[in-house]
């Protein structure tokens, strides 16, 4: 099961991938399971998206970086 | 450094979206050392590439991204020639193997022809990545090891793509896995489909146009992020920091292969396959001596001088064996009994006369053979030769089993991308309704998809159109970006090219949609390869007069009388509509004004109506002069041998060269060079650059600067559209005979036109109006007395039965089959005896072929239904009369019908119905042709409303009205025009008021438009 946070986040950065971020508590990145990236629906002006699944020391979490505005979301917790 | 091994240019047709120019400059300003272009199953760039990557400093490694037989992806790269060869011959199989859509290239092929290749594993679409995606590594490993049988050990490379997508990471895994278990080398790339992340939505929308999808929907072939762009040399190795040795492969195996193209051969077949070049020069030599002696009456010293001269340069440049090939096939037209001219620059030569290729006597004319072929251009001849368009096959078929059809190909052409065709296709991806793309569309003339919005800004008829809305300025920008971007590839019309070795050795071979195989490069590229190209053209001005001929055995069209003074005095009024060549509004004034009178005025004429003569202002002196109302005056004296022919103007290219070598003492060659840069001038400076050294060199003959510099300006105002004088008289003589055969046969001529269509410059009802003008009868259809075309009688045409929407030849034939047992009763009795479908009868009733029966199409077509349901339930039983007391359409609605099923009307005209609405101030067009000067008002159908390129630059609309008397050409000057634009390109019925014009006392009326209206 997951659930949908869709919320920013200040990330904590080890070079340009993530080390930990606060959502309540602090989530600290263990592992990059997974990135890619995504182009968007540039039509509608969509901004392309960076997207990290990564293993945290609580739970697996779906973090999304959008770099046209430098802007990290918490996008998806599992449990 | 890095170099880029799998790169996609537009020839990926619809799955690269940068030119070739731009990855090329990006990558030599990076000072990369090498870069490979591999289209999906093409080498279509390969020239273009070769050269500029050579230009500029980059060796060109030359690759293609195959399809295999299992629908898998591979990356192949030429080592050297033979890989370059092994290359076009796995793509041929792979069309061979799969369809004219899809190469699937067989795996036997690749064991067979992986000589000089270098495989790359390939993306995320080849067999080992699809295994590891599977994760089914055993598989993997068996997809490489396939591989490196295949290639040989050393020859093959595992492809890492860091395309950020999400299975990208186990990929590489999987790939990394698989070079320490085989300890096959690894390789960076970054299956490149564009120059900057920016042109993602470019690819994005050609993938749509590709997969038919709108960017709203899902497809998985749609590309899924903005990766795959030409990224620089430090960001690869940042993408494989992990991975050193990937990156430094990529220039390991750019030292090993070299340019694979080679330029320099000629692979024309020798014409005596065994036997050296001297037996083809000494045959060639025979055969034009022979030809001379039939064509001319005696050999006098300067003749014998001129084809000794040819011969000697044919001799010299080796091409004897490519007039012999010519002459092969135009001695089997002969044979034939099918119809042919030979037209082009190979017209100024007087073998290319005597071998009967040509009807242009370039001696007598003292036209300039180099012109068509000079030692020092040292380019390959080009002859063309137009056949009646229904033979121009079967010729080309004779070709094929002459020469081996793995020796002949015909050339290929690439669809590009224009205003209309981009706005289209992107607009459908971008989401946008057929409706809304059709008012998108409306009015946007062919020009380059770069150049909408300037056409927007410069049309007044699209003051208000949509496309100026903010909300498609991005539409715009993106039909830009793809201008001239190849969609798809198609079959040249006429070219074919012959070679003495396979064409697999240059060029991959694929089928056409019409089954034949075409080559992968066009007619720009071809030749560089060493082939040559023999254009067969299709000509339906031949299968017309094939037509009459046959149909008047009393004809000899070789021998029509050159001076016939009823086919001058046609040519005197105008009334050429039919005429080859002189039909155009135009030419009917230009005819009328020079009142020609000898085939040479007949020669200019053809030469004189082209944008460089009409924009260079010589069209009045011509006529001036040619009138004797001007005297004719030359600038220098030597200019008096070359110019006289033309009173004084230059016309003709052929002209241009000789000036520069009596003027400025240019060799023929040399001449011929500016002659070529400056038809195709594209900046003030280089044309500045050649006047400086042609007054240089016009000094030195001691001409004085400022009549060098007149002489010059002379040339200037020519360049750019100027035409070939030997092409004019090629076209001259069959325009001639075209109008002596409008004069002496016209039923029979407008018969074998309207079989022809479409062609010329008229439709079908065009030609019947003229025609009824002449006193001639348009029979109606008629289901037991037309034939399958048109007919021609003493005074009449009978309208054919193909000429009905939706015919088929099984129809007819099953028609022309029923009609030998007994004619049809009734269209009950058709129905029952022929196969027709019930939509072609209905046309059949429209079109009048049923008048015969009953005068009521409407009660007919009511009926139809009853008629097909009887056939259906007995084919035995006869059917009840079926009664209907309906009335007919009403006469408007019933001309309509019959018009739109047989694009013509066998009676009356569409103005009928109108005049008698119309004031009496409305003059007819016979009544406005007698007018001499004055206001009129005219009412008629639009034919062809178009803007030639003008002297002074702005913009003059020439359209022609028709009637039901005949047509009156009309002018609309700029003023008039920006005021009217809209109504004159959106009405097909209008009323126009202006002013009588006769240029000239010409016999040729015109009105100048001053108001236009929309008639309805």
């Amino acid at each position: 099961m997951s659930k949908l946070i869709n919320q920013p986040v200040q990330l904590e950065l080890k070079g340009s991938f993530p080390a930990a971020f606060r959502f309540g508590r602090k989530f600290e990145v263990k592992y990059i399971l997974n990135h890619w990236r995504e182009g968007g629906q540039w039509w509608l002006d969509e901004p392309e998206l960076f997207v990290y699944e990564v293993s945290t020391n609580r739970c697996r979490c779906e973090l999304h970086f959008l770099p046209s505005l430098e802007q990290w979301i918490l996008y998806r917790i599992a449990d | 450094m890095f170099v880029h091994l799998h790169v996609h240019s537009p020839y990926s047709f619809l799955d690269g979206a940068s030119s070739l120019e731009a990855l090329l400059h990006q990558a030599a300003q990076w000072e990369m050392p090498a870069l490979a272009i591999t289209d999906h199953n093409n080498v279509s760039a390969a020239v273009d590439f070769h050269k500029l990557a050579l230009d500029l400093g980059i060796k060109p490694i030359q690759g293609a991204e195959i399809t295999t037989e299992d629908g898998t992806h591979l990356t192949l790269l030429a080592e050297n020639n033979q890989g370059y060869q092994s290359l076009c011959r796995l793509i041929t199989a792979g069309f061979a193997k799969g369809d004219r859509h899809q190469c699937l290239v067989p795996w036997e092929a690749l064991q067979e022809n992986a000589r000089g290749l270098i495989a790359l594993s390939g993306c995320h679409h080849s067999g080992t990545a699809q295994a590891i995606l599977r994760r089914d590594h055993a598989r993997a490993k068996a997809e490489v090891l396939r591989l490196v049988e295949t290639f040989g050990p050393g020859q093959v490379y595992l492809e890492m793509i860091q395309s950020y997508l999400p299975f990208s990471k186990r990929l590489l895994e999987g790939i990394h896995k698989l070079h320490e278990e085989l300890r096959v080398p690894l390789v960076a790339t970054n299956n490149v489909h564009y120059l900057r992340k920016e042109d993602f939505p470019i690819h994005d929308l050609l993938a749509c146009v590709r997969t038919q999808t709108r960017v709203q929907e899902l497809h998985p072939e749609r590309p899924f992020n903005g990766e795959n762009y030409l990224a620089s040399p430090e960001e690869m190795k940042r993408r494989f920091a992990a991975f050193p040795e990937a990156v430094e492969n990529t220039l390991e195996i750019a030292q090993r292969c070299s340019p694979a193209l080679d330029l320099t051969q000629n692979l024309f077949p020798r014409y005596f396959p065994d036997e050296g070049p001297e037996k083809a020069h000494q045959f060639l030599r025979e055969l034009t001596w022979q030809g001379a002696r039939k064509r001319y009456a005696s050999i006098s010293a300067p003749l014998r001088e001129r084809i000794e001269h040819e011969l000697s340069i044919i001799e010299q440049l080796d091409a004897a064996d490519y007039f012999l090939a010519v002459w092969d096939l135009v001695q089997y037209a002969q044979k034939q009994n099918i119809r042919y001219a030979g037209r082009g620059s190979a017209a100024d030569s007087v073998v290319v006369y005597c071998l009967e290729i040509t009807n242009v006597d370039a001696f007598s004319r003292g036209l300039l053979f180099e012109r068509f072929l000079s030692l020092e251009r040292a380019q390959k001849p080009d002859i063309d030769i137009d056949f009646d368009a229904r033979c121009r096959d079967q010729v080309a078929e004779y070709v094929y089993k002459r020469y081996g059809p793995d020796q002949v190909a015909s050339v290929c052409t690439f669809h590009t991308y224009h205003a209309r065709s981009a706005l289209r296709d992107l607009g459908r991806a971008l989401g946008y309704t057929q409706e809304e793309l059709k008012r998108l569309t409306k009015n946007i003339i062919s020009v380059p998809a770069d150049g909408i919005r300037r056409l927007l800004h410069k049309l007044p008829e699209l003051k208000s159109h949509p496309l100026h809305q903010s909300k498609y300025s991005r539409l715009l920008d993106y039909c830009a970006a793809i201008n001239a971007f190849p969609r798809q590839i198609g079959t040249h019309l006429g070219g074919l090219v012959i070679s003495g070795d396979p064409l697999t050795k240059v060029t991959p071979l694929q089928p056409s949609a019409k089954g034949v195989l075409i080559t992968q490069f066009d007619k720009n590229t071809i030749e560089d390869l060493g082939l040559i190209k023999i254009d067969l053209l299709s000509l339906r001005t031949l299968s017309a007069v094939s037509d009459v001929v046959q149909q008047l055995p009393e004809l000899n069209y070789n021998q029509i009388p050159t001076d016939d003074a009823a086919t001058f005095a046609r040519l005197q009024r105008g009334d050429t509509v039919g005429v080859f060549q002189l039909e155009s509004p135009a030419q009917r004034s230009l005819q009328s004004r020079l009142q020609a009178d000898r085939f040479e005025d007949i020669v200019a004429s053809v030469a004189l109506i082209r944008p460089g003569p009409i924009k260079g202002n010589m069209v009045d002196p011509f006529i001036a002069r040619r009138r004797g109302r001007e005297e004719v005056t030359y600038i220098h004296p030597k200019l008096e041998k070359i110019l006289a022919p033309t009173y004084g103007v230059v016309l003709y290219q052929e002209q241009v060269i000789e000036i520069a070598t009596e003027i400025a003492g240019f060799t023929p060659g040399e001449a011929d060079r500016l002659r070529k840069v400056m038809t195709k001038f594209r900046s003030q400076t280089e044309m500045e650059s050649i006047g400086r050294e042609f007054i240089q060199k016009a000094l030195t003959q001691g001409v004085d600067e400022e009549t060098a510099e007149v002489i010059f300006s002379y040339i200037v105002g020519y360049a750019g559209y100027g035409f070939c004088e030997a092409h004019a008289a090629a076209f001259a003589d069959t325009a001639y005979r075209t109008a002596y055969l409008l004069e002496h046969h016209p039923a029979h001529f407008y018969a074998a036109l309207l079989n022809a269509q479409p062609m010329g410059f008229y439709p079908p009802n065009t030609l019947c109006v003229q025609a009824r003008g002449r006193g001639l009868e348009i029979l109606p259809l008629h289901i037991n007395e037309s034939a399958a075309d048109f007919t021609a009688e003493e005074n009449s045409i009978r309208i054919g039965l193909k000429q009905v929407a939706g015919m088929e030849a099984s129809f007819l034939e099953s028609i022309f089959q029923e009609r030998a047992k007994g004619k049809f009763s009734s269209v009950q009795d058709f129905v029952s005896r022929t196969n027709v479908s019930k939509d072609v009868t209905e046309n059949l009733i429209l079109g009048g072929a049923f008048d015969w029966f009953s005068s009521n199409r409407r009660a007919l077509i009511w009926e139809l239904p009853q008629y097909y349901q009887n056939k259906q339930g007995s084919l035995f039983s006869e059917a009840p009369p079926v009664k209907s007391h309906i009335p007919d359409f009403a006469p408007f609605e019933r001309w309509l019908k019959e018009y739109s099923v047989l694009r013509l009307a066998a009676q009356g005209h569409i103005l009928d119905f109108f005049r008698p609405q119309l004031p009496k101030t409305v003059l007819t067009s016979r009544a406005v042709a007698a007018r001499r000067e004055g206001p009129v008002q005219m009412a008629g159908l639009v034919i062809r409303p178009h803007r030639p390129p003008t002297r002074s630059g702005r913009t003059v609309v020439f359209l022609t009205l028709e009637d039901e008397y005949g047509l009156i050409d009309v002018t609309v000057f700029e003023d008039v025009y920006k005021k009217y634009a809209k109504v004159l390109y959106s009405e097909p019925l209008l009323l126009v008021s202006g002013n009588i014009s006769r240029r000239d006392e010409s016999e040729h009326a015109t009105i100048t438009a001053t108001r236009i209206q929309a008639l309805r």
